[in-house]
């Protein structure tokens, strides 16, 4: 068998391949993160709540009405993200005058809310969702076994996360959003519905939450408290790679998945903590974060 | 003006009515507490607190109550304020039976008229600078009179309530003040406070268990530990302000929580159980539930006062102006990591010593105490009870425990409502309870 470091191949490129999955999540949910703050500069704590809910929504899909896994993946984000459109509306566009720390806490209360809304419906022990048997088996790679749905999860992120970074950076769309970020006002002087554009942006965050939601639903089980274990790594690869920057989250997000399935390969102890470890360091050499913009 | 009239003309049968019924409900009330008093049939039934005490309080409570009948024409928001009062303690004592209910009824009904028929316009000036002269140990005549009326409380409601769900009071008013220091008056927002909660929960827990030291010594190791721990995590997250603050206190949390999940002598999931409460000085019993809340009290209002002294000292001005305007006070001079870094190990260290107390009250460290929905709890408290306010914390630890106390049954839900109250406080209700009365009568509560 190959060794690599005293480590069995294996091994080493299934934790790899793990820790990939891992920051799919953690780069889709930071980057959702960083776009709703870039718009409407509030932390979105229910981030984590609405990619449960993404998750909870394939499921009810397939339960109740036998909507497969391939359709779910557009509607669940669709239905989502009407839910945060609407949330926006009713609740959080209140909140845009005041300390962006009212939005925090706004969103946390929020949060409790949807996952206790969940844990009363569902429980909170967890439901199965099968994988969809296209996407079933394992291909040989030559030097290691790769299970099928772990390839494709990280395949469609980096398709998504790399879509969403395209659309921002070079369509006109994007420059909108980009001015809009900068200067609100005066692109609202050029006849930008600017409000709308805001609550889109939210839309938008919160459907790619729940995109990540679906593709999560398979590997983890369906339950309540799936978001919040995710969310709070989640905000320390925010402070680790900064919010200024779209492409930094991506590449934040993966390169801490990959630190992580290291970590379990060779200090299995840690590997809950080394993400909070890295931000320590982040912080004390570059207290702005990796791609962070100079305050 | 004519409204105004119209208002006037109103309020005063209103006002004869709330007297009226108040003082038949109180009286029909003082008949029971004497029955109960001669023959303890009332107070058997209750069965929350059996003793002396309570039996004079049945009847010392309906004539609070009547007392305020009397004076509601005159005083309507005082007369308002003792029936209810009165009627609420005679709720948790005697309990709804057919004899009791329409007494307390009557005074509930009273007291809401009395309220009702107040005047709410705010105060002039003139009739608020006396209640805002400094009073004593910096406290003004306004916030005088409340901290005497929350010392009474302290010791009038152990006689009538259940002294271990006080000392949870206790515990949670003690933890909301230390966060407060840091959310209310240097205006920075930690999101992982359970962090220092839970170590000090664990490190008195531990010292009790296995060195059997004495209760306050434990107490202070645990506080210490919360103050070391604030030192090296605030000395990170003091790097960035506002929403980053309040994220990498997170993080830093959870990865406080992680590590109490792995370390040895955390025990885990199970965390430290049968933790004996032992001996204060080493010769009172603390195992009583009465004694370990004499204790728990004067922990209270140690802390209590300790932040009200460091808010009122030039430490704390500075404090809070590096809230205001912290580049002006750079300029002026002050190093201001150097103030947020100590205001936050001050915080963490209070936070230290009320997680110990609340281990030792009942022998208990668990990964609840750090897990960041004990930060989360502790934001809602200070919320609800007002930000940045000197009684607001200790009044929405009252509301919050007691909330859980009471939904304990709802399970899950308790969640959903306490979502729902953070929703309704950051939309409408942002000054929270204490913030809310203080603005209405122009003082600083």
């Amino acid at each position: 068998m190959m060794m690599i470091f005293g480590i069995p191949a294996p091994l080493l490129f299934g934790q790899l391949l793990l820790g990939l999955i891992n920051g799919a999540f953690y780069a889709m949910l930071s980057l959702g993160l960083a776009v709703i703050f870039g718009m409407l500069n509030i932390i979105n704590f229910a981030h984590g709540a609405l990619f449960m809910m993404g998750a909870f929504v394939a499921w009810i899909l397939l339960d109740q009405l036998g909507i497969g896994y391939f359709p779910a993946l557009i509607l669940a984000p669709l239905i989502v993200g009407v839910f945060g459109v609407i949330l926006e509306r009713t609740i959080i566009s209140r909140l845009y005058k005041l300390d962006h720390l009212y939005g925090l806490l706004l969103t946390f209360g929020l949060s409790l809310v949807i996952e206790g809304l969940f844990r009363n419906a569902y429980g909170s022990s967890g439901l199965p969702y099968r994988i969809p048997s296209v996407l079933q088996g394992a291909t040989d790679l030559g030097f290691m076994f790769m299970p099928n749905y772990r390839g494709w999860v990280v395949l469609s992120a980096l398709v998504v996360c790399i879509s969403t970074w395209l659309i921002i950076e070079k369509t006109s769309l994007g420059a909108t959003l980009r001015a809009a970020t900068e200067n609100a006002p005066l692109v609202q002087a050029f006849g930008v519905n600017v409000p709308r554009v805001i609550t889109l942006t939210y839309g938008a965050g919160i459907a790619l939450a729940a995109f990540a939601g679906v593709l999560a639903a398979p590997i983890y089980s369906v339950n309540p408290n799936m978001g919040t274990n995710f969310i709070n790594t989640v905000f320390a690869v925010v402070v680790i790679g900064g919010m200024g920057s779209i492409l930094g989250s991506i590449i934040t997000g993966f390169g801490l998945g990959v630190i992580e399935g290291l970590t379990k390969v060779f200090y299995p102890q840690a590997s809950a903590t080394v993400v909070f470890l890295v931000m320590i360091i982040i912080l004390l050499a570059r207290p702005r974060g990796l791609f962070g913009k100079a305050a | 003006m004519s409204v105004s009239v119209q208002n006037q003309q109103v309020r005063g049968p209103v006002k004869t009515g709330a007297m009226v019924i108040g003082v038949i409900g109180g009286v029909s009330a003082l008949a029971l507490g004497l029955y109960g008093y001669f023959s303890g049939t009332v107070i058997a039934t209750a069965g929350v607190v059996n003793g002396p005490p309570l039996r004079a309080l049945s009847i010392v409570i309906p004539l609070i109550g009547i007392i305020g009948a009397g004076i509601v024409v005159a005083q309507p928001l005082l007369g308002g304020a003792l029936l209810l009062l009165s009627s609420s303690i005679l709720l948790s004592t005697m309990g709804i039976n057919l004899l009791t209910l329409p007494s307390i009824a009557m005074m509930v009904v009273a007291g809401a008229l009395g309220l009702a028929s107040a005047d709410y316009h705010a105060p002039s000036d003139e009739a608020t600078a006396a209640w805002r002269a400094p009073w004593f140990f910096g406290f003004s005549r306004a916030q005088g009179y409340a901290f005497l009326i929350m010392i009474a409380l302290i010791i009038i409601c152990p006689f009538v309530l259940y002294p271990v769900f006080l000392m949870r009071v206790l515990c949670a008013a003690l933890f909301a003040c230390a966060f407060n220091l840091m959310l209310g008056y240097v205006g920075l927002l930690s999101f992982g406070h359970a962090a220092y909660f839970g170590m000090g929960s664990y490190v008195t827990a531990w010292t009790m268990k296995h060195w059997h030291i004495d209760a306050v010594l434990a107490i202070g190791l645990g506080g210490l530990t919360g103050a070391a721990l604030g030192l090296v995590l605030g000395y990170l997250a003091i790097r960035r302000s506002g929403i980053y603050f309040a994220m990498i206190t997170l993080a830093l949390a959870q990865m406080v929580y992680f590590f109490c999940l792995e370390a040895p002598f955390t025990g885990g999931e199970d965390g430290i159980q049968q933790v004996p409460r032992g001996h204060l000085f080493g010769f009172i019993d603390l195992s009583n539930d009465m004694t370990m809340y004499w204790l728990v009290a004067a922990v209270f209002l140690g802390g209590f006062l300790m932040i009200h002294r460091i808010i009122h000292s030039p430490f704390g001005q500075v404090l809070k102006g590096i809230r205001e305007n912290e580049p002006r006070a750079t300029s002026l001079g002050y190093r201001t990591d150097d103030y947020k870094l100590i205001a936050f190990v001050l915080s963490c260290g209070i936070t230290g010593i009320a997680g110990g107390t609340k281990a030792l009250v009942f022998g208990i460290a668990t990964l609840t105490d750090v897990h960041y929905s004990t930060s989360g709890e502790v934001v809602l408290t200070t919320l609800l009870g007002g930000l940045g306010t000197v009684f607001g914390p200790a009044m929405g630890a009252l509301i919050v425990t007691a909330m859980e106390n009471y939904l304990a049954q709802a399970g899950a839900w308790v969640t959903v409502i306490q979502g729902v109250i953070f929703m309704i406080c950051v939309l409408a209700f942002r000054r929270g309870v204490i913030g809310e009365i203080g603005n209405w009568r122009k003082l600083a509560l």
